[in-house]
């Protein structure tokens, strides 16, 4: 590959050097531009782009770079508006880190996502930071043992893994003269409850049980007119925090069909823009997601009856595939954050 | 055939052409109007929620906060905590550093190419360089950001590891600087270019005649004929790294408390404050980066200012004008 478009430059630039007619300069200079981009591509990278193939080079990878456990921790933290960090830090006995940068250790960074810390901790052998566990497979990250127990969807249902935390929705409760948008909403809250909506919860790492007493979508359809209707040209719109994201956008495209086929529209922000904007002053969502609990104070006044439980999310602690950290606790968690010990041989035996 | 037309309808004809010219140029001018005043109108909203945390109360798990304008413009943590922590005086340093060092960086290799298209290469290559340049100003931020968080962080890590400093995963000013120094190039150096094509054909013919080489023709005689032209674009390379948010966003770290002025330590600027998880904040947390918002336009307007009066004092000397 880099070789080919080697060979086209050379004779690209040939034929600037005998100046016969090429087609027009910024074409030409666009066609540089791109194939210089392909050699600059090419330059990291096999032939090979299978999955399989970045696995068995990040292993490669893995095994060539040798974790001194005389380094720093680099610690990575989300925002303190983040649902994440809030479940996180309250789990692990930290609750005063929940909303203050200035208990935890001087030297931090901020990641500003699920997605966002994933790329930190995979960039930096040394890092350590937190992500949902929906986002754990395939993210390239280790996820550490809590506790002694390992962080899996069975371990959170049996209760023995105890980072985690509720994934909540909150609705908009004023729809005005968009009756229709109301009405489509409160069919999907109640959709929530059925079990074809539970299943898709579960294929998303949603962490919830099927009792068998759950009705089906078919036997409720009946009470919501609306979803006879066509509903094609009825936005209903979703948001709020980006670890549910993946499982609100599996809701939707499940529902809309059932529904008319309104048409979901997700901008995902965080937790905090869930109550903002359904029922506080952005007023930008019809549903809203949370993967923390709605305060329910005067910044977060929720109407009774307008919001609920979703499914149960883990927290994992990560960090990068070479290091050799294997498990950790609350306290050791605690202490690495609050900048306690801030070398990797002060946790790993 | 000649037509004639009565005196009457002449001046008729003549009142209506005046009519319809100052109705259009009163169009004209309610547009330009309108556009001018959306600057205003986006200044009055800034300022409007910007000052609010100052001046109201935000009741915050039943205690009213209130921030403090001292604290506020010369905090050295930005901590989040609720009501209190709102400190943006060492991001202010943080902004201007990494804006120093990027046009320190971005100007003399702008300035450079800008010389290469075209005083030092034939116009073939020159238009080629050209265009090129050209795209690379239509890449969007955060392609740039990307870039930054795949590429660069790799290679500052690399040389933080060269003195033995251990980075976040590349995150540094050093990164930032060089992803706002690779998106300011292009501005630069296209106003640049402009500038010396302006120059006076005959002032570089005279060079020569007069025995000049051409290195001494360009560096003593095109560039000092272009300064001002070349200055302006740097005055807009400026602007560019000051108010850049989703490229220095990724790749900052964004840490809590400083100034941080080592090179391979994580940064936080007015930008990356402003942009950083703004989805997710309520109240007060919201409001406060509108008056970040205001420190960043202030900044700007005197940073500009400061540098229109250097470009002033440099004279606007042109060799035979």
């Amino acid at each position: 590959m880099f070789f080919s478009t080697n060979f086209i430059l050379s004779l690209l630039m040939r034929e600037i050097n005998r100046k016969r007619g090429i087609m027009k300069n910024k074409l030409f200079a666009m066609t540089i531009a791109v194939c210089s981009i392909m050699a600059l591509a090419s330059c990291d990278s096999s032939d090979s782009t299978s999955s399989n193939s970045v696995a068995e080079s990040e292993e490669m990878t893995s095994e060539l770079v040798e974790f001194d456990t005389d380094k720093t921790i680099k610690v990575y933290t989300r925002d303190t508006n983040s649902g994440t960090r809030d479940g996180f830090m309250s789990k692990i006995g930290f609750e005063e880190a929940v909303k203050d940068n200035s208990v935890l250790v001087d030297e931090i960074a901020e990641a500003t996502g699920n997605g966002d810390m994933i790329e930190k901790i995979k960039n930096d052998e040394y890092g350590i930071g937190y992500i949902s566990l929906s986002t754990l497979d395939d993210s390239g990250c280790k996820g550490l043992k809590y506790e002694g127990v390992d962080p899996t969807i069975a371990n959170v249902k049996n209760g023995s893994y105890g980072l985690y935390r509720n994934f909540n929705y909150c609705v908009r409760t004023d729809f005005g003269t968009n009756t229709s948008v109301g009405q489509i909403v409160n069919a999907f809250v109640s959709f929530l409850g059925t079990t074809e909506a539970k299943t898709t919860m579960i294929a998303e790492k949603g962490i919830l049980e099927i009792t068998g007493n759950e009705p089906t979508w078919a036997s409720i359809k009946d009470q919501f007119p609306i979803a006879t209707e066509d509903n094609s040209n009825v936005t209903v719109r979703f948001g709020g925090s980006t670890s549910v994201e993946g499982v609100a956008k599996a809701l939707t495209e499940q529902f809309s069909p059932l529904c008319g086929n309104f048409i979901a529209n997700h901008n995902h922000q965080g937790s905090g823009s869930a109550y903002k904007g359904t029922q506080g002053t952005a007023e930008d969502l019809d549903v809203g997601f949370l993967s923390r609990e709605l305060k329910l104070t005067s910044s977060e006044a929720a109407v009774s009856g307008s919001y609920g439980k979703l499914c149960i999310d883990a927290i994992v602690t990560v960090v990068n595939q070479v290091n050799s950290y294997e498990a950790t606790t609350a306290a050791a968690i605690k202490s690495i954050y609050s900048g306690e010990k801030t070398l990797w041989s002060d946790v790993i035996a | 055939m000649t037509k004639y037309i009565n005196r009457e309808t002449a001046v008729e004809n003549s009142k209506k052409k005046t009519k319809t010219d100052k109705f259009i140029r009163l169009v004209f001018l309610i547009i330009s109007l309108l556009c001018s005043s959306s600057v205003i109108f986006i200044l009055i909203l800034i300022i409007y929620k910007g000052i609010s945390p100052f001046i109201n109360d935000y009741v915050i798990d039943g205690i009213a906060y209130r921030l403090n304008v001292w604290d506020f413009l010369t905090g050295t943590s930005w901590s989040g905590n609720g009501g209190t922590g709102y400190g943006a005086g060492f991001i202010v340093m943080n902004t201007i550093y990494v804006t120093f060092f990027t046009v320190l960086l971005a100007a003399p290799i702008s300035i450079i190419t800008a010389l290469v298209v075209v005083r030092m290469t034939n116009e073939y290559f020159g238009k080629i360089i050209g265009s090129v340049i050209e795209l690379l100003a239509s890449i969007p931020s955060v392609i740039f950001g990307m870039f930054g968080l795949g590429v660069i962080t790799g290679w500052t890590k690399s040389i933080a590891e060269i003195f033995d400093y251990q980075t976040f995963g590349g995150q540094s000013n050093l990164t930032v600087i060089l992803v706002l120094t690779m998106m300011s190039i292009p501005t630069i150096t296209m106003i640049s270019i402009t500038a010396l094509r302006s120059v006076n054909q005959n002032v570089i013919t005279g060079s020569l005649a007069l025995g000049a080489s051409l290195s001494q023709t360009n560096y003593k005689v095109v560039l000092k004929s272009a300064k001002s032209g070349i200055f302006s674009g740097a005055i807009l390379g400026v602007n560019r790294a000051l108010g850049e948010a989703t490229a220095v966003t990724m790749v900052a770290g964004n840490i809590t408390n400083g100034p941080s002025f080592n090179l391979f330590a994580t940064t936080r600027t007015l930008t990356s404050t402003m942009l950083a998880e703004m989805g997710e904040a309520t109240g007060l947390n919201y409001d406060v980066r509108f008056s970040c918002g205001i420190l960043l336009i202030f900044l700007i307007i005197f940073i500009n200012f400061l540098l229109l009066r250097l470009k002033n004092k440099m004279g606007t000397q042109e060799y035979g004008k």
